[in-house]
């Protein structure tokens, strides 16, 4: 037993600096509770990429599966959490619950890609809920508290139908444990039909609510534009992609056995969701409502990877899920430190912002090339090997469709860019100074995206290995 | 790892896009002469390479390849033929004349401007070497990102909506590319980007579909009618040596592709879009000609009339004929050279006059003789004057076209219209006589006319000696002809 909380070491690692983070902000001393907390995630991201704890194995009686699958999202979720901790501590200065919260949220979403039970999955679900409704509440403003609540209200509204699903689930199986109910599904398949099927459904509105799934993505862009905007990075690069990661377990890996003629369901839904957060972004004069609509077309793009559920389409979901994670925390960061030394909010605000800001502007414009899938960064990789999949299933249309809402969704970025680098800046812009965690948080970002994009074999490879450890 | 020749091609212009913007941020004057310094060398360079190519031999040569992302099928690999070579020149002579012909146009941001020129140099080479199917797409499309900048920051009145059309337009069309590229891959076994291993390996009804991707992605670049409505504010609100890069080599990135994935990898399906695409020429030639006589800026009147130019390639891979390749790479090659100079010429009247209102510009046979000299050269080479090279090009294409397609002839007099339309500019603008609404010009420094009067060496060479072109391309077009 002993040995197997061991195994559990990056988590524990980030719990006890979390503790420790809570001291420091006690004692006032926020800037240290931050950069003390970034460093248990450099320790926890160290253990997991080489502590050998992701080995497949099944732990706690079959509760929690450390496989190659939630090892990517852990790291994925570490990075974020790494980005926005370094670009923080402008904003959160006189706020020492910040990092802890962070430190805390980061665990529940690992705990979520990590689950091989139904409870398990809920529980952490809602400790990284629970963290993420009080940060989107931190902002010192009523819009952070409206978009706090809004957050709230549809939250738990998620996790309801999760639970309603997970009752389904055990009602008709007896059992809480995935690979349990593979089994089970495997074995009675035509006989639990109906009752699988239903609760897949509500399992895909459930993580849907989170995910920002069109009908359920209204609450998305008041949430991220009232949170202060390195929450808003957290909420979109974090725990977005954790419903991503329970959707793809659940989905893919236990009620895949059964074939509802889901494909062509979600591809709907996928296609709706991807053109709808493009109208809306389009349309859109705020830029960080601008940027919460694009991630509604980006959860589009990656529900193709959950409809077609080959490996390779996986994997492009995958990929995309940890390219959009660090191009919209990246991009949340360059849109907050906008907002907080120029109160600049609107597209046209930018205009010349290169002046004011040379480093920022840069980083922003890479980070929305790359979300456009302009090679050769790396949303133009991950975004190929997602539609790519799209045509190996067969699924032409739907790889038209994507390319199709890639190429208009440049429509909105490059107005940006064309703001930010042509328009002339006002009278008397001059630069202005940005934060140092910024400029590190947003040059790693750069780094990432442009290795990524020129050289992805490595990424991909191991991306690969996730996917494959999910598919059955 | 050794590199090899074209990877060294590919490099230097990267690495000194580097150097150039970050030296050149402190002094201009680095930036600029470091830019001419390097594009200089990188045509002295691509020439070695007619020394090393064996035009006999249609095949691929000099090919490189080195692992890239091995799991997906994504190799850095590159090589050069008969198609691709000609081109290659062609792109970097003009990025040489248009990098020379800035520094009279360019005058603010002169870092970014010339690092912007020397990273286009790289995407646009890189289009013209690539033999994997997603490399050259990543080329492709990192030739717009400068572009865009370039018409973006130096540009005229209305550049930003010009840059944000032109990136869009071409963008809608190359994804759909990318997704003919896509089902290249999927539908080969073994699954390969490999552009030597995929030549005409699918069954007909297939590589229609595929053919239709490409047909988007090159149609939008190339441009055909309908598809060219972003070409006429790009081209006009572009800086001129812009222009000259968006006429003189970027449109050829289309004819490229209609050749290299259109007729070398799906042959049958190029086949039965080939009437199509023969009307569509047909068409193009003839709208061209007559929106570019309504012009009344300079400029415009040159990009409607590249349309026209643009519309003969069409017909050259409609024709899918050996003769129709080689004419069609002649005449690209050919209208790469005269647009050029064309778009340079109109650059420096600008510059000099302030304006390009044809109206307003008489009498520039006398203000201005020796620019006059060259833009009536220009002109005759631009409708294809014998003996100089878009005679020979716009020549073998239409012999080619009739012979398929013989109800073309009408072509024919498009190109008196063409004709029509260049005489007219000449004599509106250099044979007439000053009024009161006459704009004065400056004088012109000999320096200044210096990568103009270069651009007369290749059209009269090629016009009198088209063999040496010719010999280039025949082999490899022997190898992708389709009829």
């Amino acid at each position: 037993m002993a040995a197997e909380y061991l195994s559990l070491m990056p988590f524990i690692t980030l719990f006890g600096f979390a503790l420790v983070s809570l001291i420091f902000g006690g004692i006032r001393k926020c800037k240290i509770a931050i950069g003390w907390s970034a460093v248990g995630v450099i320790l926890a991201f160290w253990q997991t990429l080489f502590g050998g704890y992701f080995n497949g194995a099944h732990l706690f009686d079959d509760t929690i599966v450390m496989d190659a699958f939630s090892q990517f999202f852990v790291l994925l979720f570490l990075g974020v959490a790494f980005l926005i901790l370094v670009a923080a501590p402008y904003e959160m200065k006189a706020r020492p619950e910040f990092a802890a919260l962070v430190l805390i949220a980061t665990i529940g979403m690992s705990m979520v890609a990590l689950a091989n039970d139904l409870l398990v999955l809920f529980v952490s679900w809602e400790l990284m809920s629970i963290s993420t409704y009080a940060l989107a509440a931190l902002g010192k403003d009523k819009k952070s508290t409206e978009g706090g609540i809004k957050y709230y209200l549809y939250g738990i509204v998620a996790s309801g139908f999760i639970l309603y699903a997970i009752s389904l689930l055990y009602g008709i199986t007896g059992t809480t444990n995935l690979t349990a109910i593979v089994n089970f599904v495997a074995a009675n398949g035509n006989l639990a039909l109906p009752v699988v099927g239903l609760s897949a459904f509500i399992f895909i509105l459930g993580f849907g609510y989170k995910m920002g799934v069109v009908p359920f993505h209204m609450w998305i862009p008041d949430a991220y534009e009232g949170a202060p905007s390195v929450i808003a990075g957290l909420l979109a690069g974090g725990s977005k992609k954790a419903s991503i990661a329970a959707m793809f377990r659940i989905i893919v890996a236990a009620l895949l056995v059964i074939n509802f003629g889901w494909t062509f369901t979600i591809a709907i839904i996928a296609t709706i969701t991807m053109t709808f957060g493009n109208f809306l972004a389009l349309s859109e004069p705020k830029v960080s409502r601008m940027l919460a609509y694009s991630s509604i077309t980006q959860v589009g793009y990656i529900l193709i990877g959950l409809a077609i559920a080959t490996t390779i389409g996986v994997a492009g979901a995958l990929f995309q899920a940890l390219t959009h994670a660090v191009m919209k925390s990246a991009a949340f960061i360059a849109a907050g430190v906008v907002i907080y030394k120029l109160s600049l909010k609107t597209v046209d605000d930018y205009n010349g912002l290169v002046k004011r800001m040379k480093f920022v502007s840069f980083a922003l414009a890479i980070m929305l090339l790359s979300l456009a899938g302009v090679p050769p960064l790396a949303g133009f990789i991950s975004k190929f090997i997602l539609f790519s999949a799209a045509v190996d299933a067969g699924l032409v249309w739907l790889a038209v469709v994507g390319v199709l809402n890639s190429a208009f969704s440049l429509g909105y970025y490059l107005r940006l860019i064309k703001n930010m680098f042509v328009e002339d800046a006002p009278e008397d812009a001059t630069p202005v100074k940005v934060p140092y965690g910024v400029t590190i948080s947003l040059a790693l970002a750069v780094i990432v995206i442009i290795v990524m994009g020129i050289y992805p074999a490595p990424f991909y490879d191991y991306i690969i290995r996730a996917a494959q450890s999910i598919i059955p | 790892m050794e590199l090899g020749l074209i990877s060294i091609l590919l490099l230097i212009p990267l690495i000194a896009a580097v150097i150039d913007y970050a030296g050149g941020v402190k002094s201009p004057k680095f930036a600029k002469y470091f830019a001419i310094l390097t594009t200089t060398v990188v045509f002295i360079y691509s020439m070695y390479f007619l020394m090393v190519f064996d035009p006999t031999n249609g095949g691929m040569q000099l090919i490189e390849s080195y692992e890239w992302m091995p799991a997906f099928g994504l190799t850095f690999s590159v090589g050069l033929d008969g198609i691709s070579l000609p081109l290659l020149l062609l792109g970097t002579f003009m990025t040489m004349i248009a990098t020379a012909a800035s520094p009279w146009m360019i005058h603010h941001h002169e870092a970014e401007y010339y690092g912007l020129m020397l990273l286009f140099e790289v995407g646009l080479l890189g289009v013209f070497v690539s033999t994997n199917l997603v490399l050259f797409y990543v080329f492709w499309e990192l030739v717009l990102v400068p572009m865009f900048f370039m018409i973006a920051i130096w540009g005229g009145p209305t550049r930003k909506y010009a840059a944000m059309k032109f990136f869009i337009f071409t963008h809608v069309g190359s994804v759909l590319m990318l997704v003919s590229i896509m089902g290249f891959y999927f539908f080969s076994s073994p699954h390969t980007f490999n552009i030597l291993q995929l030549s005409n390996v699918f069954p007909a009804d297939l590589q229609f579909w595929l053919a239709l991707g490409i047909f988007f992605g090159a149609a939008f670049k190339l441009p055909a009618v309908p598809f060219h409505t972003w070409l006429p504010d790009a081209h006009v609100q572009a800086p001129s040596p812009a222009s000259v890069l968006l006429a003189g080599v970027l449109l050829k990135m289309g004819g490229y592709a209609f050749i290299r994935l259109g007729i070398g990898l799906v042959p049958q399906g190029m086949l039965q879009l080939a009437p199509f695409l023969a009307i569509m020429g047909v068409i193009g030639v003839f709208y061209a000609a007559y929106a570019a006589m309504g012009q009344k800026d300079m400029k415009k009147l040159i990009a409607f009339s590249s349309i026209n130019h643009m519309s003969f390639v069409l017909l050259g891979v409609a024709a899918g004929t050996v003769m129709g390749i080689v004419g069609a790479v002649f005449q690209m090659v050919s209208h790469g050279v005269i647009i050029g100079m064309l778009f340079l010429i109109a650059g420096i009247i600008q510059h000099h006059a302030g304006t390009r209102d044809i109206p307003v510009l008489k009498g520039l046979g006398n203000s201005l003789p020796k620019l006059s000299l060259l833009l009536i050269f220009a002109s005759f080479a631009s409708f294809a004057a014998p003996p100089l090279s878009g005679f020979i090009a716009e020549l073998t294409v239409l012999i080619a076209a009739l012979v398929v397609f013989p109800q073309i002839w009408i072509t024919v007099f498009g190109a008196a219209v063409t004709t029509g339309l260049f005489l007219w500019l000449i004599i509106r603008t250099i044979y007439s006589e000053p009024d009161e609404h006459t704009v004065k010009v400056s004088p012109i420094s000999k320096w200044e006319l210096l990568p103009v009067a270069i651009l007369v060496i290749p059209i009269v060479l090629l016009g009198l000696f088209p063999g040496l072109l010719f010999e280039l391309i025949k082999a490899t077009a022997g190898l992708l002809a389709f009829r």
